[in-house]
Protein backbone atom coordinates (compact mmCIF):
# COMPACT_ATOMS: atom_id res chain seq x y z
CA UNK A 1 0.00 0.00 0.00
CA UNK A 2 2.84 2.31 0.38
CA UNK A 3 3.48 1.99 -2.75
CA UNK A 4 0.67 3.70 -4.30
CA UNK A 5 0.60 6.25 -1.63
CA UNK A 6 3.58 6.95 -2.09
CA UNK A 7 5.01 6.43 -5.55
CA UNK A 8 2.53 5.03 -7.88
CA UNK A 9 -1.21 6.13 -7.59
CA UNK A 10 -1.48 8.54 -4.96
CA UNK A 11 0.99 10.50 -5.26
CA UNK A 12 0.99 14.43 -6.47
CA UNK A 13 3.79 14.75 -9.76
CA UNK A 14 5.05 17.57 -11.41
CA UNK A 15 2.96 17.07 -14.04
CA UNK A 16 0.01 15.41 -12.06
CA UNK A 17 -0.46 17.66 -9.77
CA UNK A 18 -4.23 16.35 -8.86
CA UNK A 19 -2.47 12.71 -7.26
CA UNK A 20 -5.13 9.79 -8.53
CA UNK A 21 -7.52 11.80 -10.14
CA UNK A 22 -5.00 12.44 -12.67
CA UNK A 23 -3.87 8.80 -13.24
CA UNK A 24 -5.29 5.53 -14.97
CA UNK A 25 -4.28 2.21 -12.23
CA UNK A 26 -5.07 -1.02 -14.55
CA UNK A 27 -4.14 -4.40 -12.21
CA UNK A 28 -3.92 -7.79 -14.12
CA UNK A 29 -3.90 -10.67 -11.73
CA UNK A 30 -5.55 -14.24 -11.48
CA UNK A 31 -7.51 -13.02 -8.20
CA UNK A 32 -8.98 -10.40 -6.63
CA UNK A 33 -6.46 -8.35 -4.13
CA UNK A 34 -5.97 -5.20 -2.54
CA UNK A 35 -4.45 -3.47 -5.18
CA UNK A 36 -6.91 -4.57 -7.77
CA UNK A 37 -9.62 -2.74 -5.07
CA UNK A 38 -7.68 0.37 -5.75
CA UNK A 39 -7.45 0.00 -9.17
CA UNK A 40 -9.80 1.79 -12.21
CA UNK A 41 -10.14 -1.56 -14.05
CA UNK A 42 -9.07 -5.24 -12.76
CA UNK A 43 -8.73 -7.59 -15.64
CA UNK A 44 -9.20 -11.43 -14.11
CA UNK A 45 -7.17 -13.24 -15.94
CA UNK A 46 -7.00 -17.28 -16.53
CA UNK A 47 -3.07 -18.78 -14.76
CA UNK A 48 -0.03 -19.45 -17.31
CA UNK A 49 -1.43 -17.35 -20.15
CA UNK A 50 0.81 -14.64 -19.56
CA UNK A 51 3.00 -15.14 -23.09
CA UNK A 52 -0.02 -15.10 -24.82
CA UNK A 53 -1.60 -12.15 -23.26
CA UNK A 54 1.42 -9.62 -23.71
CA UNK A 55 1.69 -11.04 -27.40
CA UNK A 56 -1.70 -10.14 -28.30
CA UNK A 57 -1.48 -6.34 -26.54
CA UNK A 58 2.04 -6.42 -28.90
CA UNK A 59 0.21 -7.59 -32.09
CA UNK A 60 -2.85 -4.70 -31.27
CA UNK A 61 0.02 -2.24 -30.16
CA UNK A 62 1.29 -2.67 -33.74
CA UNK A 63 -2.36 -2.88 -35.66
CA UNK A 64 -1.79 -6.01 -36.84
CA UNK A 65 -4.76 -7.95 -38.37
CA UNK A 66 -5.63 -10.87 -35.98
CA UNK A 67 -7.50 -13.49 -38.45
CA UNK A 68 -7.39 -16.43 -36.05
CA UNK A 69 -9.16 -14.43 -33.07
CA UNK A 70 -12.89 -13.53 -33.74
CA UNK A 71 -13.76 -10.03 -31.85
CA UNK A 72 -16.13 -11.76 -29.08
CA UNK A 73 -13.16 -14.33 -28.30
CA UNK A 74 -11.30 -14.31 -24.52
CA UNK A 75 -7.50 -14.03 -24.34
CA UNK A 76 -5.95 -15.31 -20.97
CA UNK A 77 -9.89 -15.55 -19.80
CA UNK A 78 -10.58 -11.68 -20.63
CA UNK A 79 -12.24 -10.34 -23.98
CA UNK A 80 -10.10 -9.36 -26.73
CA UNK A 81 -12.64 -6.27 -26.71
CA UNK A 82 -10.84 -5.21 -23.27
CA UNK A 83 -7.48 -5.68 -24.67
CA UNK A 84 -7.81 -3.45 -27.51
CA UNK A 85 -9.32 -1.05 -24.79
CA UNK A 86 -6.56 -1.30 -22.56
CA UNK A 87 -4.14 -0.53 -25.53
CA UNK A 88 -5.99 2.62 -26.48
CA UNK A 89 -5.52 3.46 -22.72
CA UNK A 90 -1.89 2.90 -23.00
CA UNK A 91 -1.59 5.04 -26.55
CA UNK A 92 -3.32 7.71 -25.19
CA UNK A 93 -1.66 8.09 -21.71
CA UNK A 94 1.75 10.91 -21.15
CA UNK A 95 3.80 8.27 -19.36
CA UNK A 96 3.05 4.44 -18.90
CA UNK A 97 4.95 2.36 -16.81
CA UNK A 98 4.53 -1.18 -16.84
CA UNK A 99 4.96 -2.69 -13.02
CA UNK A 100 5.17 -6.16 -13.23
CA UNK A 101 6.14 -9.12 -10.27
CA UNK A 102 7.32 -12.91 -9.94
CA UNK A 103 3.71 -13.63 -11.11
CA UNK A 104 5.15 -13.00 -14.27
CA UNK A 105 8.65 -14.71 -14.10
CA UNK A 106 7.13 -17.74 -12.13
CA UNK A 107 4.51 -18.54 -13.73
CA UNK A 108 4.25 -20.79 -17.67
CA UNK A 109 6.67 -19.35 -19.51
CA UNK A 110 8.64 -17.36 -17.57
CA UNK A 111 11.68 -15.54 -18.90
CA UNK A 112 10.03 -15.68 -21.87
CA UNK A 113 7.12 -13.37 -20.33
CA UNK A 114 9.18 -11.04 -19.23
CA UNK A 115 11.18 -10.78 -22.60
CA UNK A 116 7.37 -10.21 -24.15
CA UNK A 117 6.76 -7.37 -21.43
CA UNK A 118 9.98 -5.65 -22.71
CA UNK A 119 9.11 -5.69 -26.26
CA UNK A 120 6.07 -4.43 -25.46
CA UNK A 121 7.41 -1.59 -23.88
CA UNK A 122 9.74 -1.12 -26.48
CA UNK A 123 7.46 -1.00 -29.05
CA UNK A 124 4.93 1.27 -26.94
CA UNK A 125 7.89 3.83 -27.00
CA UNK A 126 6.81 4.39 -30.77
CA UNK A 127 3.27 6.18 -29.38
CA UNK A 128 4.46 7.37 -26.29
CA UNK A 129 6.73 7.17 -23.18
CA UNK A 130 6.78 3.90 -21.35
CA UNK A 131 8.48 2.16 -19.05
CA UNK A 132 8.84 -1.37 -16.57
CA UNK A 133 10.01 -1.68 -13.19
CA UNK A 134 10.38 -5.31 -11.57
CA UNK A 135 8.41 -5.24 -8.32
CA UNK A 136 10.90 -6.50 -6.00
CA UNK A 137 10.01 -8.81 -3.44
CA UNK A 138 11.98 -8.52 0.13
CA UNK A 139 14.44 -4.92 0.42
CA UNK A 140 17.47 -4.37 -1.64
CA UNK A 141 17.32 -7.03 -4.10
CA UNK A 142 18.13 -4.70 -6.79
CA UNK A 143 21.22 -4.16 -4.51
CA UNK A 144 23.24 -7.43 -5.66
CA UNK A 145 21.56 -7.10 -9.21
CA UNK A 146 23.45 -3.43 -9.67
CA UNK A 147 26.70 -4.28 -7.93
CA UNK A 148 26.90 -6.93 -9.77
CA UNK A 149 26.06 -5.43 -13.19
CA UNK A 150 28.51 -2.86 -12.55
CA UNK A 151 31.08 -5.25 -11.88
CA UNK A 152 30.92 -8.35 -14.34
CA UNK A 153 27.92 -6.65 -16.69
CA UNK A 154 25.14 -9.21 -15.59
CA UNK A 155 22.77 -8.89 -13.06
CA UNK A 156 22.63 -12.61 -11.78
CA UNK A 157 23.87 -16.16 -12.33
CA UNK A 158 27.43 -15.02 -12.84
CA UNK A 159 29.87 -17.92 -12.95
CA UNK A 160 33.33 -16.35 -12.24
CA UNK A 161 35.42 -19.53 -12.20
CA UNK A 162 37.30 -18.94 -15.51
CA UNK A 163 38.86 -15.98 -14.03
CA UNK A 164 36.05 -13.90 -15.57
CA UNK A 165 32.48 -13.33 -15.93
CA UNK A 166 30.32 -15.51 -17.61
CA UNK A 167 26.08 -15.35 -17.61
CA UNK A 168 24.05 -18.22 -18.48
CA UNK A 169 20.56 -18.63 -15.99
CA UNK A 170 19.72 -22.08 -16.33
CA UNK A 171 23.15 -23.85 -15.64
CA UNK A 172 24.88 -20.71 -13.91
CA UNK A 173 21.63 -20.05 -11.50
CA UNK A 174 21.44 -21.47 -7.63
CA UNK A 175 19.02 -23.92 -8.25
CA UNK A 176 20.74 -25.42 -10.99
CA UNK A 177 23.32 -25.52 -9.62
CA UNK A 178 22.29 -27.36 -6.99
CA UNK A 179 20.17 -29.84 -8.36
CA UNK A 180 22.74 -30.86 -10.57
CA UNK A 181 25.22 -30.96 -7.26
CA UNK A 182 27.56 -29.46 -8.91
CA UNK A 183 28.39 -27.16 -5.82
CA UNK A 184 30.70 -28.85 -2.91
CA UNK A 185 30.48 -25.89 -0.53
CA UNK A 186 28.29 -22.73 0.08
CA UNK A 187 29.08 -19.46 0.84
CA UNK A 188 25.62 -18.23 1.73
CA UNK A 189 24.92 -14.12 2.79
CA UNK A 190 21.80 -12.73 3.63
CA UNK A 191 19.90 -15.14 2.31
CA UNK A 192 17.70 -17.53 3.85
CA UNK A 193 17.71 -21.09 1.29
CA UNK A 194 16.15 -23.25 3.94
CA UNK A 195 12.77 -21.50 4.01
CA UNK A 196 12.76 -20.54 0.17
CA UNK A 197 14.14 -22.70 -1.54
CA UNK A 198 12.49 -26.07 -3.27
CA UNK A 199 13.62 -29.36 -0.67
CA UNK A 200 15.48 -30.60 -3.14
CA UNK A 201 18.44 -27.99 -3.21
CA UNK A 202 18.19 -27.46 0.83
CA UNK A 203 18.71 -31.49 0.81
CA UNK A 204 21.95 -30.87 -1.31
CA UNK A 205 22.78 -27.99 0.83
CA UNK A 206 22.46 -29.82 3.98
CA UNK A 207 24.98 -32.11 2.58
CA UNK A 208 27.64 -30.27 1.94
CA UNK A 209 29.92 -27.72 4.04
CA UNK A 210 27.67 -24.53 4.46
CA UNK A 211 28.94 -21.14 6.12
CA UNK A 212 26.15 -18.29 7.04
CA UNK A 213 26.61 -14.66 7.33
CA UNK A 214 23.54 -13.85 8.89
CA UNK A 215 21.97 -11.37 11.90
CA UNK A 216 18.72 -13.48 13.14
CA UNK A 217 18.64 -17.57 13.34
CA UNK A 218 16.48 -18.56 10.56
CA UNK A 219 15.66 -21.83 9.10
CA UNK A 220 19.21 -21.85 7.27
CA UNK A 221 21.02 -20.74 10.39
CA UNK A 222 19.35 -24.46 12.22
CA UNK A 223 21.51 -26.62 10.09
CA UNK A 224 24.69 -24.74 8.50
CA UNK A 225 27.98 -26.20 9.69
CA UNK A 226 29.28 -22.40 10.73
CA UNK A 227 27.13 -19.57 11.63
CA UNK A 228 28.87 -15.99 11.72
CA UNK A 229 26.55 -13.31 13.15
CA UNK A 230 26.65 -10.06 11.27
CA UNK A 231 25.12 -6.39 12.27
CA UNK A 232 21.91 -6.30 9.97
CA UNK A 233 22.83 -4.16 7.00
CA UNK A 234 20.84 -0.57 7.75
CA UNK A 235 20.50 -0.56 11.09
CA UNK A 236 23.45 -1.53 12.07
CA UNK A 237 25.76 -0.65 9.33
CA UNK A 238 25.63 1.95 7.34
CA UNK A 239 25.78 1.20 3.46
CA UNK A 240 24.00 1.84 0.01
CA UNK A 241 20.42 1.19 -0.68
CA UNK A 242 18.94 0.37 -4.36
CA UNK A 243 15.35 0.95 -4.54
CA UNK A 244 13.68 -0.97 -7.31
CA UNK A 245 13.68 1.96 -9.28
CA UNK A 246 17.12 1.73 -9.49
CA UNK A 247 17.73 5.04 -7.25
CA UNK A 248 20.60 4.64 -4.64
CA UNK A 249 20.04 5.46 -1.28
CA UNK A 250 22.58 6.40 1.77
CA UNK A 251 21.24 4.52 4.53
CA UNK A 252 23.05 5.51 7.92
CA UNK A 253 23.53 3.19 10.44
CA UNK A 254 21.08 3.39 14.01
CA UNK A 255 22.58 1.47 16.21
CA UNK A 256 25.36 -0.65 17.65
CA UNK A 257 26.00 -4.26 17.37
CA UNK A 258 28.55 -6.06 18.65
CA UNK A 259 29.10 -7.89 15.49
CA UNK A 260 31.11 -7.03 12.15
CA UNK A 261 28.98 -6.11 8.96
CA UNK A 262 29.07 -8.47 6.27
CA UNK A 263 31.86 -6.55 4.93
CA UNK A 264 34.00 -7.11 7.01
CA UNK A 265 33.51 -10.70 7.52
CA UNK A 266 34.53 -11.20 3.77
CA UNK A 267 37.04 -9.07 3.81
CA UNK A 268 38.68 -10.64 6.51
CA UNK A 269 38.00 -14.31 4.97
CA UNK A 270 39.49 -12.93 1.44
CA UNK A 271 42.83 -11.70 3.53
CA UNK A 272 43.08 -15.46 5.14
CA UNK A 273 42.84 -17.13 1.73
CA UNK A 274 45.51 -14.74 0.41
CA UNK A 275 47.59 -15.51 3.67
CA UNK A 276 47.32 -19.27 3.25
CA UNK A 277 48.34 -18.84 -0.57
CA UNK A 278 51.18 -17.12 0.06
CA UNK A 279 52.16 -20.05 2.73
CA UNK A 280 51.46 -22.59 0.72
CA UNK A 281 53.91 -20.96 -2.26
CA UNK A 282 56.51 -20.01 0.06
CA UNK A 283 56.79 -24.31 0.92
CA UNK A 284 56.61 -25.38 -2.68
CA UNK B 1 -15.24 -35.89 1.99
CA UNK B 2 -13.23 -36.26 -0.85
CA UNK B 3 -10.23 -34.80 -3.16
CA UNK B 4 -9.86 -31.95 -5.06
CA UNK B 5 -7.08 -30.77 -7.82
CA UNK B 6 -6.29 -27.93 -8.60
CA UNK B 7 -2.94 -25.24 -9.20
CA UNK B 8 -0.69 -24.21 -6.33
CA UNK B 9 0.23 -20.06 -6.28
CA UNK B 10 3.06 -19.15 -4.08
CA UNK B 11 2.51 -16.31 -2.70
CA UNK B 12 3.43 -13.67 0.02
CA UNK B 13 1.40 -12.26 2.76
CA UNK B 14 1.13 -9.46 5.00
CA UNK B 15 1.00 -11.64 8.29
CA UNK B 16 4.39 -13.35 6.18
CA UNK B 17 6.47 -10.65 6.33
CA UNK B 18 5.61 -9.52 9.65
CA UNK B 19 6.10 -13.03 11.27
CA UNK B 20 9.07 -13.39 9.73
CA UNK B 21 10.74 -10.47 11.65
CA UNK B 22 10.13 -12.31 14.87
CA UNK B 23 11.87 -15.07 13.71
CA UNK B 24 11.01 -17.72 10.95
CA UNK B 25 11.46 -20.60 14.11
CA UNK B 26 8.24 -19.26 15.60
CA UNK B 27 4.95 -21.21 15.72
CA UNK B 28 3.14 -18.15 14.35
CA UNK B 29 5.49 -17.96 11.35
CA UNK B 30 5.49 -21.62 10.53
CA UNK B 31 1.45 -21.32 11.03
CA UNK B 32 0.37 -18.43 8.07
CA UNK B 33 2.96 -19.83 5.87
CA UNK B 34 0.81 -23.26 6.18
CA UNK B 35 -2.28 -21.26 5.34
CA UNK B 36 -3.56 -22.18 1.84
CA UNK B 37 -6.33 -19.82 1.17
CA UNK B 38 -8.84 -21.10 -1.66
CA UNK B 39 -11.94 -20.38 -2.55
CA UNK B 40 -15.04 -20.88 -0.32
CA UNK B 41 -16.60 -23.38 -2.69
CA UNK B 42 -13.70 -25.55 -2.80
CA UNK B 43 -13.66 -25.45 0.69
CA UNK B 44 -17.83 -26.35 0.99
CA UNK B 45 -16.95 -29.04 -1.62
CA UNK B 46 -14.27 -30.37 0.63
CA UNK B 47 -16.87 -30.53 3.16
CA UNK B 48 -14.34 -28.53 5.27
CA UNK B 49 -14.75 -25.49 8.04
CA UNK B 50 -12.25 -22.56 7.81
CA UNK B 51 -8.96 -23.86 9.75
CA UNK B 52 -9.22 -27.39 9.56
CA UNK B 53 -6.12 -29.46 8.52
CA UNK B 54 -5.83 -30.40 5.16
CA UNK B 55 -2.93 -32.37 3.16
CA UNK B 56 -1.61 -31.09 0.02
CA UNK B 57 -0.26 -33.13 -2.57
CA UNK B 58 2.40 -32.92 -5.54
CA UNK B 59 4.21 -35.26 -7.25
CA UNK B 60 7.23 -33.76 -5.22
CA UNK B 61 5.66 -33.83 -1.52
CA UNK B 62 2.90 -34.01 0.34
CA UNK B 63 2.71 -31.65 3.79
CA UNK B 64 -0.52 -30.64 6.14
CA UNK B 65 -2.04 -27.32 5.96
CA UNK B 66 -4.81 -25.66 7.18
CA UNK B 67 -7.34 -23.75 4.91
CA UNK B 68 -9.44 -20.20 4.92
CA UNK B 69 -11.69 -19.14 2.24
CA UNK B 70 -10.57 -16.00 0.06
CA UNK B 71 -11.62 -14.19 -3.04
CA UNK B 72 -10.22 -16.22 -5.74
CA UNK B 73 -11.42 -18.24 -8.47
CA UNK B 74 -12.17 -22.12 -8.07
CA UNK B 75 -9.11 -24.20 -8.77
CA UNK B 76 -6.35 -21.94 -7.41
CA UNK B 77 -4.89 -22.85 -4.11
CA UNK B 78 -2.32 -19.96 -2.50
CA UNK B 79 0.14 -20.71 0.02
CA UNK B 80 2.54 -18.07 0.97
CA UNK B 81 6.46 -18.99 -0.17
CA UNK B 82 8.22 -20.45 2.53
CA UNK B 83 9.15 -23.88 4.56
CA UNK B 84 5.78 -26.23 3.88
CA UNK B 85 5.51 -24.73 -0.12
CA UNK B 86 9.33 -25.59 -0.19
CA UNK B 87 8.33 -29.56 0.46
CA UNK B 88 6.41 -29.46 -2.88
CA UNK B 89 8.08 -27.62 -4.88
CA UNK B 90 10.21 -29.58 -7.25
CA UNK B 91 13.88 -28.64 -8.21
CA UNK B 92 13.42 -28.47 -12.11
CA UNK B 93 13.39 -24.95 -13.88
CA UNK B 94 12.94 -26.37 -17.41
CA UNK B 95 16.86 -24.37 -18.08
CA UNK B 96 15.54 -20.75 -16.58
CA UNK B 97 16.80 -20.57 -13.23
CA UNK B 98 13.51 -20.13 -11.64
CA UNK B 99 11.65 -23.58 -10.06
CA UNK B 100 7.98 -23.76 -10.54
CA UNK B 101 6.68 -21.91 -8.11
CA UNK B 102 3.29 -20.37 -9.90
CA UNK B 103 0.77 -23.01 -11.10
CA UNK B 104 1.93 -26.30 -10.03
CA UNK B 105 -1.00 -28.94 -10.37
CA UNK B 106 -1.65 -30.04 -6.73
CA UNK B 107 -4.29 -32.34 -4.98
CA UNK B 108 -5.92 -31.15 -1.43
CA UNK B 109 -8.02 -33.31 0.85
CA UNK B 110 -9.35 -33.24 4.37
CA UNK B 111 -6.76 -34.53 6.66
CA UNK B 112 -7.97 -36.34 9.80
CA UNK B 113 -5.31 -38.12 11.21
CA UNK B 114 -2.50 -35.38 11.97
CA UNK B 115 -4.57 -32.17 13.02
CA UNK B 116 -2.19 -30.63 15.90
CA UNK B 117 -0.59 -27.30 14.75
CA UNK B 118 2.92 -29.13 15.32
CA UNK B 119 1.80 -31.15 12.29
CA UNK B 120 1.82 -28.26 10.54
CA UNK B 121 4.00 -27.63 7.36
CA UNK B 122 6.58 -30.88 6.40
CA UNK B 123 5.90 -32.97 9.14
CA UNK B 124 4.18 -36.07 7.92
CA UNK B 125 5.99 -38.92 9.06
CA UNK B 126 4.28 -42.25 8.09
Amino acid sequence: MRHLSRYSALAKGLFVAEGRKGRKVVVIDVRPTATSKQADEFLEITPGQDFEIATVLRAIIKGLPLPELPEDSTVGGVPLSKWRELVSLMKACHYGVVMFGIGVTESRGKDLNLEQIIKLVGEMNEFTRFYAIPMRGHGNVNGSNQVLTWQTGYPFAVNLSRGYPRYNPGEFSVMDLLIRREVDAALIIATDPGAHLPKVAVEHLKNIPTIVLEPHENLTTSWANVVIPVAPAGVGVSGTFYRMDNVALQVKKLADFPFPSDLEVVKSIKERIADVKDYQRASL
Amino acid sequence: MGTISGLLITVRTGRQGATMENGKLTPEYLEETSMLAINPEDLAALEMAPGQPARLKSPDGEVIVTCRPTTGPRGLFFLPLGPTASQLISGETHGTGVPDFKGLPVTLEPELKFSQQTDLGGHVDE
